[in-house]
């Protein structure tokens, strides 16, 4: 099933991404709702709160993508110690 | 071949650290960490703490009240200024709470001026209607800001805070005038409630309305000294509701007011011309009373700005500060519940 590609696939790179900004937003907007009694209080909770749902529907696509398509295996020259990282934080994630 | 993990990396390395600085430093001027004059959700809710510390487990403010059941009956003539199911004719289930306008949950119920309303109202669809509501006709000061620094006098070790305060603050001389002349009763049934907010209406033709809403009691309104409230006893306001409700529902008539071109409604402390329009949208009955410690009252936070499609907040800030602080207190307060025993021995009635 698994098929080793030297890349993720465009999907998995858009996915990626796509999160990347997701996660970043979320967080800002979160940190900032929590600090201020602004009328924009009432916006910022009005994003953080489908924007969160949306990052957790990506993670279930995700998970679903990297299922089907799998990864690249990672580089032959990187050291041990990162192989380690970079496998026990997607596992993490 | 070249090696391919060798010249770019200073370069890369740079353009990392420099993004990751920026992006923190994004994230602390977010966060307020780089601005401590902000006013923050936190702050306010500390702000109404005693000096001997916050009553866990409880409201930080209007910490004292007991919840009651009953129903709205709308009569439909709300439909005309909102398109919110809860204003079309019909009956709909309310959770509410008597409440007083004080940090100390065991406040003699004389010695608190600020009587208080919570209200939910919740539809077949499953949209709500939540309110909170004061007998004060007027709100003490026109922003969340000059809140938190009136909060900070009556916290004051400066005997004449509140006197300073009222001088650079003339807007709150209709507040302080009520406060000492206006009329005190005994019993929450007797009140009138004002939402003192205003929101927006919009009705079924997209057209919208600016209004506020008062509770009109349908019980007579007695004036009752300070002194002989004092007599009746530390919670005589629950002692009385309580037998009150259980003798007959109360009710209240429910006004919603309109305001006119130019009327001030971002600005709790300015009442709008008595001459405004003003539409009886329906009637509250309390039916039942249930003390809060066991209560349904209890974990619901009555969020001014949980409306129905049909209603939205307005140009006032209030109401989304209201909402960020009573999230900090409900936050702080359901991670105390140990603190509030849910059977508490001897529970007022």
């Amino acid at each position: 099933m698994i098929v080793a590609h030297r890349r993720f696939t465009p999907v998995q790179r858009l996915l990626h991404w796509l999160m990347a900004a997701c996660i970043l937003a979320v967080l800002f907007i979160g940190v900032g709702m929590v600090s201020t009694v602004m009328p924009k209080y009432l916006t910022l909770v009005a994003i953080h709160k489908p924007l969160g749902i949306a990052i957790l529907a990506l993670a279930l696509i995700r998970l679903a993508v990297r299922l089907r398509y799998g990864a690249p295996p990672l580089p032959a020259d990187l050291p041990e110690p990162m192989k380690l990282a970079a496998v026990a934080s997607h596992y993490a994630l | 071949m070249t090696p391919p993990h060798q010249s770019p990396a200073i370069g890369s390395l740079a353009l990392i650290v420099i993004f990751v600085i920026a992006v923190a430093g994004a994230f602390a001027f977010t966060a307020g960490w780089l601005s401590p004059q902000r006013l923050t959700p936190g702050k306010l809710v500390d702000a109404f703490a005693p000096p001997t510390g916050a009553a866990l487990g409880h409201r930080r403010n209007h910490a004292k009240g007991i919840c009651f059941t009953g129903v709205f009956e709308a009569n439909g003539a709300g439909s005309a200024l909102s398109q919110a199911p809860v204003l079309s004719r019909g009956r709909y289930p309310v959770l509410g709470r008597f409440n007083l306008g004080t940090a100390n949950p065991n406040a003699p119920d004389a010695t608190v001026r600020v009587r208080g309303l919570g209200l939910r109202i919740t539809t077949p669809g499953g949209q709500e209607w939540r309110t909170a509501m004061i007998n004060a006709p007027v709100f003490p000061v026109s922003t969340p800001q000059t809140f938190y620094e009136l909060l900070r006098a009556e916290g004051s070790k400066d005997p004449n805070a509140i006197a300073t305060f009222a001088a650079a603050h003339p807007e709150f001389a209709p507040f302080a005038d009520w406060a000492k002349n206006g009329t005190w009763t005994g019993s929450y049934a007797e009140e009138r409630y004002n939402s003192l907010n205003s929101f927006i209406f919009v009705d079924g033709s997209g057209a919208e309305h600016v209004v506020r809403w008062s509770l009109l009691p349908a019980a007579q309104t007695v004036a009752v000294s300070t002194d002989e409230l004092t007599k009746r006893g530390a919670d005589f306001l629950e002692q009385e509701i309580a037998q009150r409700v259980a003798g007959a529902p109360q009710r209240w008539a429910m006004v919603v007011t309109v305001a006119a071109g130019g009327d001030p409604t971002a600005d709790p402390t300015k009442p709008w011309p008595a001459d405004r329009r003003t539409i009886e949208v329906g009637t509250l009955a309390a039916q039942q009373v249930q003390a809060e410690p066991d209560g349904p009252c209890r974990d619901i936070n009555f969020d001014p700005t949980v409306l129905p499609s049909g209603m939205r907040t307005s140009d006032d800030p209030f109401p989304a500060a209201r909402s960020a602080a009573y999230a900090k207190s409900y936050d702080l307060r359901t991670a105390e519940a140990k603190d509030y025993p849910r059977t508490a021995t001897g529970a007022r009635p």
